[in-house]
C-alpha cells in the first residue's frame, strides 16, 4: 500500500498548524495518500467551459451600509476567552525578552 | 408516562388550545423519553432547566393559531445558542457558551418553541456516520449495533425516536438526508440560500445549508417555512419567495420526472434499488413520465467535495487559534507552538485530516491544479442539472448506497464517509433543494429513503410530491 513520506507528512501537518507524533505520521502517511489518490482523479476530468462557480448563492450581493452598530460588550467578548487579564484577552508573547 | 409527542402537530395544538394540556406537560414528557432512551447518545447537552422555564412562561401567553407555539425542539449543535454551550462535537469547544443566537433560533424563539438541547453530530459535521464525534456515536433508532448516518445523527435519531418530532440538522454534502435515510425520517436540505447561515458552526460555507428533520413531511414544510425569513446577517440569503403549501390533490399525469443513470448503477444495495423501483412503477401507473438520463460529472462528485470542502473547511477552521474562545493548550514553548499544540489536541483525527488535505489543496500551485478545475467542474456541473430542470420538473434516486452498517465498520478507510454520500452531494454543488423520503424498509427492517430533488427554491413542488408519496405508502411517522 502507498503511503506519503514523513517528510510530506509533516509538510501539510505544518500548513493545517497540527503537530503529530510518530504513531500519528505513521497513520496519516497512508490516509493522506489515499485522500490525495481520490482527489487526482479529477485530472483526467475533461471540461471545456473556463468558467468557474465559487458559490451557489443567487443573491444579489452588496456591502453592508457603512454605519455605526451595536458591538458586543467587553463582558461578552471576554465570556469565552481561555485566558484573561480583564478587560484584556492574555495572547502569549511572540517575540524573545 | 403520557404519549402527547407520538400525536399530531394538529392535536397537540388542539389540546394546548383547549388547555387540556400545557406546554410543560410535552417538556417533560420529552425529557423522560430522553433519559429512557439515553443509550442512543442523542444528545450532547440538555437545556432542561431554561425549557421548563419557558414552558412555564408561555403557561402564560395565549395559545396562537401557529401550530408550532410550545412544541419542544432540539437543535443540532454546530448551531448556536445563546447561553447554551455548543460544541459542534469538538473537544476544541467543549466549554464554549455562546453570547448570542444564530438566526434560525431566534426564530423558533419568536415562534414560541421550546429549546430542549443540543445533538450530537459528527465533530464540525465532517463525517457520515457520527462516529467522529468527542462525545461518541450516535446509535441507530431501529437497531443500536448499526450506525445512525451523519453528520446529523443526533437531530435524525432524536426526531425518529420522538424526543422530541422536530429538530433542525445541516447539510454540506448530505448531512441531513443520509442519516434521515438511514433513521426513517424525513429530512429537507433547502436551496442554497434559502435559510440564513448566520450562528452556524462554518464548514464549507459555499455549501452548507440549515434544514428540517421531521417524522412527516407537512410537519418538515412548516417548520422549513418558519425558519427560512430573510435574514441581513448572510449575504449570500435570500429567504423564502412565498408560503409553502401542500395540497392533497396533487395531479400526477403532468409530472416529468428524470432519475440519472448514475442513481441505478450497481454499486447500490440492491434492497435500496428494488424499493425505489417500486416508488418508480407507482409513479407511472399514476400517469408521470419517468426518463432515465445522463447528467454528466455525477460520478465525480467524491473528489470534487473533497476538493472544495476541505480547502473551504481549512480556511474557516483556521479561527480555531485557543485565544479568544474555545479550548487552550497549557504545554507549550512558544506562540507558534501553543497554536500547533491547541489545535492538535483540540481537533479529533478525522478533523485533523480534512484540515491537512485542504490546507494543501490550496497551498502553492496546487490552488491550480486541483481547487480551479474543482470550481470549473462545479460550474460545468451546474450547467447539467439547468439542462435537465429545462424539461423537467424533478430528479428523483436513491438517498444512500448502502444500508445502515455496524459500529466501527470501515474505520481504518478514509474514503468512506465521502463516498456514503456520492448521492448527495452533486445537490450541495449545485446549490439545489433535496428531501429525504422514508419509503419502507428492508428484510432486516432498515429504513430506506429517497431523494426528490427540485429546481432553486422550489422546495413547494417537494413538498407537494413527498406527501404525495407519504400518503400512499402509509409510512408518515411510523416505525415497524
Amino acid at each position: 500500500m502507498e503511503k506519503l513520506t514523513k517528510e510530506e507528512v509533516l509538510h501539510v501537518a505544518d500548513l493545517a498548524r497540527l503537530k503529530l507524533d510518530e504513531n500519528e505520521i505513521e497513520d496519516y502517511a497512508y490516509k493522506l495518500k489515499a485522500i490525495m489518490d481520490s482527489i487526482s482523479l479529477i485530472n483526467s476530468i475533461e471540461v471545456t467551459d473556463n468558467e468557474m462557480t465559487i458559490s451557489p448563492s443567487t443573491a444579489k450581493i452588496s456591502l453592508f451600509k457603512e454605519q455605526e452598530n451595536k458591538t458586543i460588550s467587553k463582558a461578552d467578548a471576554l465570556k469565552n476567552a481561555p485566558n484573561k487579564i480583564d478587560p484584556y484577552i492574555y495572547v502569549g508573547g511572540s517575540i524573545d525578552e | 408516562m403520557s404519549n402527547y409527542l407520538d400525536l399530531s402537530l394538529e392535536e397537540i395544538h388542539t389540546l394546548l388550545k383547549n388547555k387540556t394540556i400545557k406546554p410543560i406537560d410535552l417538556v417533560n414528557e420529552c425529557f423522560s423519553k430522553i433519559e429512557k432512551n439515553k443509550d442512543y447518545n442523542c444528545y450532547i447537552t440538555l437545556n432542561k432547566e431554561q425549557a421548563e422555564a419557558k414552558a412555564k412562561e408561555l403557561e402564560n401567553v395565549p395559545v396562537s393559531d401557529d401550530l408550532l407555539f410550545g412544541i419542544p425542539i432540539a437543535i443540532k449543535d454546530n448551531i448556536i445558542t445563546k447561553d447554551l454551550k455548543t460544541t459542534a462535537a469538538s473537544h476544541m469547544l467543549y466549554n464554549f457558551v455562546p453570547i448570542y443566537d444564530a438566526y434560525v433560533v431566534k426564530l423558533l424563539k419568536q415562534h414560541n418553541m421550546i429549546i430542549i438541547g443540543k445533538l450530537n453530530m459528527d465533530e464540525f459535521a465532517m463525517g457520515s456516520s457520527n462516529q467522529t464525534s468527542y462525545y461518541g456515536p450516535v446509535k441507530n433508532p431501529l437497531n443500536k449495533d448499526l450506525v445512525s448516518g451523519g453528520s446529523s445523527g443526533g437531530s435524525a435519531c432524536a426526531v425518529a425516536l420522538g424526543m422530541p418530532f422536530l429538530s433542525l440538522g445541516t447539510d454540506t454534502g448530505g448531512s441531513i438526508r443520509q442519516p434521515s435515510s438511514f433513521c426513517g425520517v424525513v429530512g429537507m436540505k433547502p436551496t442554497y440560500g434559502l435559510v440564513s447561515r448566520y450562528g452556524l458552526i462554518a464548514f464549507a460555507s459555499s455549501l452548507d445549508q440549515i434544514g428540517p428533520i421531521t417524522r412527516t413531511v407537512k410537519e418538515n414544510a412548516l417548520l422549513l417555512n418558519a425558519i427560512s425569513e430573510k435574514d441581513s446577517n448572510d449575504l449570500t440569503q435570500e429567504g423564502k419567495k412565498e408560503e409553502i403549501k401542500i395540497t392533497d390533490d396533487i395531479d400526477l399525469s403532468k409530472l416529468k420526472i428524470a432519475i440519472p443513470k448514475f442513481y441505478l448503477n450497481d454499486k447500490i444495495d440492491k434492497e435500496i434499488l428494488n424499493k425505489f423501483n417500486e416508488i418508480k412503477s407507482l409513479l407511472t401507473s399514476k400517469g408521470c413520465q419517468i426518463d432515465v438520463v445522463d447528467i454528466k460529472y455525477l460520478e465525480n462528485s467524491v473528489s470534487l467535495y473533497q476538493i472544495i470542502a476541505l480547502g473551504e473547511a481549512s480556511s474557516n477552521l483556521a479561527r480555531y487559534d485557543g485565544i479568544r474562545y474555545g479550548y487552550s493548550t497549557t504545554k507549550f514553548t512558544d506562540i507558534n507552538d501553543f497554536y500547533k499544540a491547541t489545535r492538535s489536541e483540540g481537533f479529533g483525527p478525522e478533523v485533523k485530516r480534512r484540515l491537512m488535505i485542504g490546507s494543501y489543496l490550496l497551498s502553492g500551485a496546487n490552488a491550480k491544479v486541483y481547487y480551479e478545475k474543482a470550481l470549473k467542474i462545479r460550474h460545468a456541473m451546474i450547467e447539467e442539472f439547468h439542462n435537465v430542470f429545462h424539461a423537467y420538473d424533478y430528479i428523483i434516486g436513491p438517498t444512500t448506497t448502502t444500508l445502515p452498517y455496524p459500529l466501527g465498520a470501515n474505520n481504518d478507510d478514509p474514503n468512506k464517509s465521502f463516498i456514503d454520500d456520492i448521492l448527495t452531494i452533486p445537490v450541495n454543488m449545485a446549490g439545489l433543494p433535496a428531501l429525504n423520503l422514508p419509503i419502507g424498509y428492508s428484510k432486516d427492517n432498515l429504513a430506506i429513503g429517497m431523494q426528490i430533488i427540485a429546481n432553486r427554491f422550489e422546495e413547494n413542488k417537494i413538498y407537494n410530491l413527498a406527501n404525495y408519496l407519504e400518503q400512499a405508502l402509509n409510512l408518515g411517522g411510523k416505525h415497524e
